[in-house]
């Protein structure tokens, strides 16, 4: 999988850094868009796709939609890895 | 203390970087055309002075000139330390300086020494120079406590909002089966651990169980006697809170305890701890809300179609047996629903409008029902009506609203040839679609007094015949891939 693509967007990555600093953190896009100071339209987006991608891990139904970092230790690994080739 | 010593340290650090100190200390140095020096706090040990910054191009240079320089500023230091107030001293070569406190109520959280000043500095000066210190320090505390308050609730607003989102995900489920899982999984992700166990007590002393195992797999789902499970036994009927390095069991807790929520070793290897204990108390406290409302709901959906089935039971015996609902029948019908993906409400309509499909029949005379020769033209319109005499007995119940499309339009043909409304293609309700062709299916190869029963291979056969025409060609496939399975060809051979 190419994280990059996954990555390069800003909000992709304000995203992953909020879970590295919270991994326990399990929330909806409203919540995140106010952790990391995004609106929640454009968060809600990039949540989705970054679930997608199998980073975050999806958990409700669409109605109450939440969002978890993943708990496999080897696609954490390769975002950290990929996340240090970013300057921000 | 060692707070105190800290907060001392970050604030003196603060000042020291600040722009406007440096700023001023500049322009003191520019007016008195020589070094100044400034000291750090330690706190504690009050007595040791340490990092002295800045060049003096007086003190003679080598250990010995510096020792001399270094014990005048330490007495300076020293003397101001218990004065509190700015002291002048001199360096031992012939100067005066003055050592000035960094000082806050009785804090002292630094010093400026001002080395052998060429003019006398002022008190005037000295005494504006205390006044700005004041106010920056005032400004650097509360940018230190803001930091220290957005450290130390933002962690804890998070976790808030993580059992609030908890909240929402575990009460929206209303399947128990569906809900345990979901709730390990989601104690997994919260508290990183490698496994999740919850116990549930259940009906004549069985215990269920539901553990979750990395990356959400569902380890096992059982439901049990516990005779011989000795720790789980105590763990359920005493409703022990265990926290131990590598496991946290807490309660579940309603007015009696209904179970046990087990979260086992942490992936960071982390010992569990005082905060995790009070966040999955939270949890299950909510969790415990969630289990009796879903056992409340089920209660309720037991109800509903214990009723439907004892109309089903009524029926059945005022329409000499040919009403009569096999299993086969309602399995058929419910394994095409979840094939052609309905979801749990519409499978629920399905599960109703099969029981109750020919209410209807409830209003035919008898030699009608029992006829063994060919219709005349007004029993056949006694026929068409049936779906109508249907809806007209269901629909007082308002939880069967869903129902009706499926029991009115259930004899519509996907040709537009059917009845009561002659409705075509997918205008007919696709619940409808799927009971029209497990209904005739199933009345082929039932006994009826007009006619022998059709072998079940003869009866797919006509269906697969009248595929586009009398039926919908999809739910046809579907019904082919139903029929065959091992499971229904079992149960059919029981029903006949």
């Amino acid at each position: 999988m190419n994280l990059e693509k996954y990555l390069r967007p800003a909000i992709n990555r304000k995203i992953i850094r909020f879970f590295l600093e919270n991994p326990s953190s399990i929330d909806n896009s409203r919540g995140i868009a106010t952790w990391i100071n995004e609106n929640v339209s454009d968060t809600d987006k990039a949540l989705k796709k970054l679930a997608i991608a199998k980073i975050l891990v999806s958990h409700g139904s669409d109605a109450t939609s939440a969002y978890g970092y993943t708990a496999d230790p080897r696609i954490a690994s390769n975002v950290r890895a990929c996340l240090e080739n970013f300057k921000d | 203390m060692k707070r105190d010593v800290g907060h001392q340290k970050d604030l003196y650090k603060k000042l020291v970087e600040n722009e406007s100190f440096k700023k001023e200390t500049d322009a003191l140095k520019t007016t008195l055309k020589d070094s100044i020096w400034w000291v750090s706090e330690t706190g504690e040990k009050l007595h040791r002075v340490t990092s002295i910054e800045g060049k003096c191009e007086i003190c003679p240079q080598g250990a010995s000139g510096k020792n001399k320089c270094g014990k005048k500023l330490s007495s300076a230091v020293s003397r101001v330390r218990v004065a509190k107030k700015t002291v002048k001293f001199d360096c031992g070569h012939g100067r005066l300086g003055k050592c000035i406190p960094i000082i806050q109520g009785d804090k002292i959280y630094g010093y400026t020494i001002v080395c052998h000043s060429r003019d006398n500095i002022s008190d005037s000066t000295i005494s504006l120079f205390n006044n700005f210190l004041d106010t920056l320090i005032r400004e650097l505390q509360k940018e230190l406590e803001l930091t220290k308050l957005y450290k130390t609730i933002r962690p804890r607003a998070i976790a808030l909002s993580t059992i609030h989102t908890i909240h929402r995900i575990i009460s929206a489920t209303l399947d128990l089966d569906e809900l345990l899982p979901k709730l390990a999984r989601l104690c997994l992700q919260i508290f990183r651990v490698e496994k999740v166990c919850i116990l549930l007590k259940s009906k004549s002393r069985k215990v269920i169980t539901v553990t979750v195992g990395e990356d959400g797999k569902l380890i096992s789902s059982y439901e049990r006697r516990c005779k011989k499970m000795m720790k789980r036994k105590r763990l359920l009927s005493r409703g022990n809170i265990i926290l131990s390095k590598d496991r946290l069991c807490v309660p579940l807790a309603d007015e009696d305890i209904i179970g046990t929520i087990c979260v086992i070793s942490k992936t960071s290897k982390a010992p569990f701890d005082e905060f995790d204990k009070e966040i999955l108390m939270t949890l299950s406290e909510q969790a415990a809300i969630a289990i009796k409302n879903a056992k409340l709901y089920k209660q309720q959906e037991d109800i509903i179609l214990g009723s439907i089935k004892s109309m089903a039971a009524i029926l059945a015996t005022r329409t000499l047996g040919t009403y009569r609902i096999k299993e086969s029948f309602v399995k058929i019908i419910l394994a095409m629903g979840r094939e052609m993906n309905l979801d749990s409400e519409e499978l629920k309509g399905l599960h109703y409008a099969a029981i109750l499909h020919d209410a209807g029949q409830i209003a035919f005379p008898d030699k009608l029902l029992s006829k063994t020769d060919k219709l005349t033209g007004k029993e056949y319109n006694i026929i068409r009506s049936h779906p109508f005499k249907s809806v007209s007995i269901i629909k007082h119940l308002g939880f069967l609203k869903p129902v009706i499309p499926i029991i009115l339009h259930h004899h519509e043909n996907f040709d537009g040839s059917g009845y009561p409304r002659r409705l075509k293609g997918e205008s007919i309700p696709l619940g409808a679609r799927i009971m029209a062709v497990a209904t005739a299916f199933n009345a082929m190869i039932a006994k009826r007094p007009y006619r022998r029963r059709v072998d079940a291979h003869k009866a797919v056969n006509e269906i697969k015949k009248n595929s586009g025409t009398q039926f919908d060609p999809r739910v046809v496939r579907t019904f082919l891939k139903i029929v065959n399975s091992e499971e229904i060809t079992g149960l059919l051979k029981k029903d006949m």
